[in-house]
């Protein structure tokens, strides 16, 4: 449908245009076959829509009666129409609706404090180490540059005791001790070593 | 469209008197209403109670369904102090609330299938003789396309097409510039032909 007409042919369809103006359009229609398609078969949609107007039967009537009836039931019982529940989603549905929000909301919030704490596990787990051993005397293994150490045996692998245990408490010899190694590793008890970077 | 917007009055001796159709126009009605409120009402009632049935059930093709909102927009009717004043239009707001109520209904399905607090609602047999009368106007492909268009487009279309509002009358009463009431109309259209063609090839 190229012609430009079309929503004029779209007004005469539906009866929208003045009498003057449906000439008019009625005009170009027969000169313009693309408006003519068109309009023809607008014509023949709406002609599916026609119905005939058929009188009330007495059945209907009934229907109506009982209708009115109902309705004045209804208002004289000064009935308030928004509380019908046919309209409403039922308020449990809703209740349940609006507390499932809540808990992803709480799940979500949640799970974020948690990663953060994860976040702040890994990143500052060099100056928790140190805030630890500074504070009791359990120390973390050490690298094995720290010779001075031996008596200590913490840096020298152990037997897996249990599973569960990952990192060995080491009794520290001294109190004050240099902390020369710039980068603390953490030795498990099945040797493997790393790096505070490493473990995120 | 050339379809007469009066329709036949009934003798009100008949077998079927109380159930005339009513052909005065809202402005007498509502100048009876001065005096006679409940008259005034019930002559609402009788004028509009089937085209708004109409409305709800080509929308919806419930008949039950149909039947509640009907009701409720009559409460509502009763319930609206305005109704009978001077610049109020009333047949505007009869379709509006109707139409709106219709679907928030085809919406508030969606959302009960969901839940599956009730069971399915299927398109059900109609059995309730207005509806025989209503359903038989309108063939059988149509009524099918109607149920697969989108909500918006089948109110627009209902609106024009059964419930013979011009344009200008559907911008009023759904609030709607009438461009938008224009294009809707003629996308509407276009989709039923659509809809109408594949249904013509698959049937």
């Amino acid at each position: 449908m190229n012609c430009p007409e079309k929503p004029t042919i779209d007004l005469l369809l539906d009866g929208e245009l003045s009498p003057d103006g449906a000439t008019a359009t009625r005009s170009h229609l027969e000169t313009c076959a693309d408006c003519r398609a068109y309009h023809d078969e607008g014509a023949e949609l709406l002609a599916m829509f026609r119905s005939q107007n058929p009188n009330v039967t007495i059945e209907e009537a009934r229907f109506w009666r009982a209708f009115d009836a109902e309705l004045a039931l209804r208002v004289a019982r000064g009935e308030t129409p928004f509380w019908r529940r046919s309209f409403v989603i039922p308020f449990p549905v809703a209740a349940a609706a609006s507390a499932l929000v809540l808990v992803l909301m709480v799940l979500a919030i949640q799970d974020r404090m948690q990663m953060g704490h994860l976040t702040v596990r890994a990143t500052h787990l060099e100056a928790a180490l140190k805030d630890l051993e500074s504070r009791s005397f359990f120390a973390v293994a050490l690298p094995p540059q720290d010779a001075t150490d031996v008596a200590g045996g913490g840096a020298m692998a152990m037997p897996t005791a249990t599973p569960l245990m990952y990192a060995q408490p080491v009794m520290m010899r001294s109190a004050a001790r240099p902390m020369a190694t710039p980068q603390p590793q953490i030795r498990f008890i099945d040797s493997t070593v790393v790096q505070p970077g490493d473990l995120y | 469209m050339t379809t007469p917007r009066t329709a036949e009055i009934l003798p009100l001796n008949s077998a079927v008197s109380g159930d005339a159709i009513v052909t005065m126009d809202d402005a007498a009605i509502a100048q009876l209403a001065r005096t006679d409120r409940r008259k005034a009402l019930s002559l609402i009632v009788a004028k509009y109670r089937r085209p708004l049935y109409r409305h709800a059930f080509h929308m919806l093709h419930n008949s039950e369904e149909a039947y509640e909102i009907c009701q409720e927009v009559f409460l509502r009717a009763h319930k609206e102090t305005r109704l009978f004043d001077v610049d109020f239009h009333v047949k505007g707001w009869l379709y509006r609330v109707t139409a709106n109520l219709s679907l928030k209904h085809i919406r508030s399905r969606r959302v009960r299938a969901l839940f599956a607090l009730k069971r399915p609602e299927p398109v059900k047999e109609v059995t309730v003789p207005v509806v025989d009368a209503i359903a038989g106007q309108v063939r059988a492909e149509v009524a099918e396309a109607l149920q697969e268009l989108p909500p918006r487009f089948r109110q627009l279309v209902i609106l024009r097409y059964f419930d013979d509002l011009s344009y200008k009358e559907i911008a009023d009463a759904m609030k709607m510039p009438i461009g938008s009431v224009m294009s809707g109309l003629s996308r509407a259209r276009d989709r039923l032909k659509k809809l109408l063609k594949t249904m013509e090839l698959d049937p």
